[in-house]
């Protein structure tokens, strides 16, 4: 596009006669031609002085700053925009952390019972992640759990190595949440003021 | 109405559409266009020179920040008003200075403003300066040939349309578009030394 050309476009816009694409290709033409910027503050000055109003000297300083600062703000707009995209994001991230941690814990309520199940000497094909519910058998009054298949031609060594790991867990849960309660509770029993007395006593009676 | 402003809308519109999809050009010709304009207003309650160019440019800013709140109810220059008028108060509280009491009227503000009313606590010099580029601006326009003249009047203070003129003046469309073009090229190049502050042009007399 010629200078001519955009100015024309330029006319056109200042008379509000045209059209979005034009409009578009004439702001990307400005960047190129930076000049036009000053062509439309003396036309704005005319018109204003061709209206009765009083024009003035073109001065771009003030919009050079805010130009300036608008750059600044959007060539940092990328990260804003990441971080909206997380913040958009954080609700799926919060669902997902509960249904994770109600699948771990749905795994460890269901291990205690399997544990039960298969201490009474039946390797019986269960539902891993579901708690498996006993029932009567009629005939010889013996508990089962509820299951499907035959219960004679299954072996499951895995899931016996899993329930390992599960009672493990909870084990090392346990002696690391009783440790450190007993940890916590010796600060603050009594024994334990008098053994800090005592001994800052015996210091005081060292010096 | 006052004349050409139905114009500056149509023209704002399409400015602000494009700066609210985020085109900064697009909101930079806004700022270029009103800039004069808010500063004689924030002028009113900044009165250090310098200090009201820099409260006038964080109104500018502001209001692009708040662009999206920018519906089309009023013209974009009357919310840009109010934008600046709150930015120059919060300015003077920031200061512990108080703020004058500008509080009139919104419309009648601006209507005040177009007809220079605010220009009144300039300096002389100031003053002489823009009665200058008013009397060459006016010596330029009635310098024009017949058919641009006309065409320019008819758009600059009546606010018509392309097609309105194309059909009081009896011709295409295009020949309007070229006609005002010619005419604003042909003022401009009067005047642009004035504009951009240079010595004025010896007008030949005749």
């Amino acid at each position: 596009m010629t200078r001519e050309e955009a100015k024309q476009l330029l006319s056109q816009l200042a008379d509000g006669e045209l059209d979005e694409l034009s409009t578009r290709r004439l702001l990307a033409q400005i960047e190129e031609q930076p000049e036009l910027r000053e062509v439309w503050a003396r036309w704005h000055e005319i018109r204003q002085g061709a209206r009765g109003g009083s024009p003035q000297r073109v001065d771009l300083r003030i919009a050079d700053g805010v130009r300036a600062t608008l750059e600044e703000g959007s060539s940092r707009a990328p990260h804003r925009s990441l971080q909206s995209t997380l913040t958009r994001f954080r609700p799926f991230a919060v669902a997902a952390t509960v249904a994770c941690l109600g699948v771990l814990i749905g795994q460890q309520w269901s291990a205690p019972e399997e544990s039960v199940a298969l201490a009474a000497g039946s390797a019986v094909p269960t539902v891993r992640s579901m708690p498996v519910m006993p029932i009567a058998n009629s005939n010889g009054n013996q508990l089962l759990p509820a299951s499907y298949g035959d219960r004679s031609s299954v072996t499951l060594p895995k899931p016996i190595a899993v329930e390992g790991l599960y009672h493990e867990l909870a084990r090392q849960r346990l002696e690391a949440y009783s440790a450190t309660h007993a940890a916590r509770g010796a600060l603050h029993t009594p024994a334990t003021f008098m053994t800090g007395a005592l001994a800052a006593d015996d210091n005081r009676g060292e010096q | 109405m006052v004349a050409g402003v139905a114009t500056d809308e149509e023209s704002d519109r399409a400015l602000v559409q494009r700066a609210q999809a985020g085109d900064l050009r697009a909101f930079d010709l806004l700022v270029i266009k009103y800039q004069h304009r808010l500063l004689s207003v924030i002028s009113k309650f900044v009165k250090d020179s310098d200090e009201a160019q820099d409260v006038a440019q964080e109104a500018f800013i502001k209001a692009f920040k708040a662009l999206d709140n920018f519906r089309g109810e009023s013209a974009f220059y009357t919310w840009l008003y109010r934008i600046a008028t709150n930015t120059a108060k919060n300015h003077l509280v920031a200061r512990s200075r108080r703020a004058p009491s500008l509080d009139w009227d919104i419309d009648e503000a601006v209507l005040y403003d177009e007809s220079d009313r605010l220009h009144e606590v300039d300096t002389p010099e100031a003053n002489l300066a823009r009665e200058e580029l008013k009397l060459a601006i006016d010596a330029a326009v009635n310098d024009l040939p017949d058919e641009l003249r006309t065409a320019f009047y008819l758009r600059e203070f009546d606010g018509l349309s392309y097609e309105d003129i194309a059909a009081i003046m009896d011709c295409p469309i295009g020949t309007v578009r070229s006609r005002i073009f010619r005419g604003r090229e042909t003022i401009d190049s009067n005047v642009a030394a004035q504009l951009s502050g240079e010595s004025a042009p010896q007008r030949d007399k005749e």
